[in-house]
């Protein structure tokens, strides 16, 4: 699959989540001007590890709200 | 008006001409893999958000949430080792096998077959986070 397919796929499904929408242009924009890319490491290390918090805290979240047998 | 013609004219080649190029660097699989894994973690966050809004609208019942949100969260918690291995030091080979451990344990494809997923938009949700951890388990088996 190529690049191109991935980020159309991930923005289709992103279009329910617009609040993520910008982080997911700037990776798109990264990856585009592949193999030749300028990759800000560091920042794209933070945003993982901001969306990966951000799950784990809404699935958390949603957890204890509907707890099993509910 | 000739003599204005000619700076114009030089002032239009000159703003026409090759730019400086933006400095860019070779990207290497650790570089790649590190940014496939934020497409991971991003798509992963919508999916997440997906399945909660669809159960707040009454698509989903809790179980079938919850079902969803046990797949987000196992990714979620891939994506973070993933980020750690790939942040951390070890030369690429060590790392390689590192993540390519971490997928397989992670099992997407069979979670994802499990769930039996059939609403539309899970299912895109799904499908932006499995194309993203296909291109990492090629990355790393190159």
């Amino acid at each position: 699959m190529s690049l191109a397919i991935l980020i159309n796929i991930i923005t289709s499904a992103l279009q329910l989540a617009p609040l993520a929408i910008s982080t997911v242009n700037g990776i798109r924009d990264l990856l585009s001007k592949d193999p030749h890319v300028p990759v800000e490491l560091a920042a794209i290390l933070a945003s993982t590890e901001t969306d990966n918090a951000a799950a784990l805290a809404g699935i958390q979240r949603w957890m204890l709200e509907h707890p099993v047998g509910q | 008006m000739r003599r204005l013609a000619i700076p114009l004219i030089a002032l239009l080649l000159v703003s026409c001409g090759p730019k400086n190029p933006i400095p860019t660097t070779q990207q290497t699989s650790l570089q790649r893999v590190i940014v496939l894994n934020a497409a991971v973690a991003k798509a992963n966050l919508a999916l997440t958000q997906t399945a909660q809004t669809l159960n707040t609208s009454g698509v989903l019942t809790v179980p079938q949430t919850r079902t969803v949100l046990t797949i987000s969260l196992h990714v979620a918690q891939t994506s973070d080792t993933i980020r750690v291995l790939t942040s951390g030091p070890g030369d690429w080979p060590s790392i390689a096998a590192g993540v390519t451990k971490a997928l397989n344990d992670l099992g997407l494809t069979a979670r994802i077959t499990a769930a039996g997923l059939t609403n539309q938009q899970l299912v895109a949700a799904v499908n932006g986070v499995a194309a993203a951890v296909a291109l990492i388990q090629a990355e790393v088996s190159r």
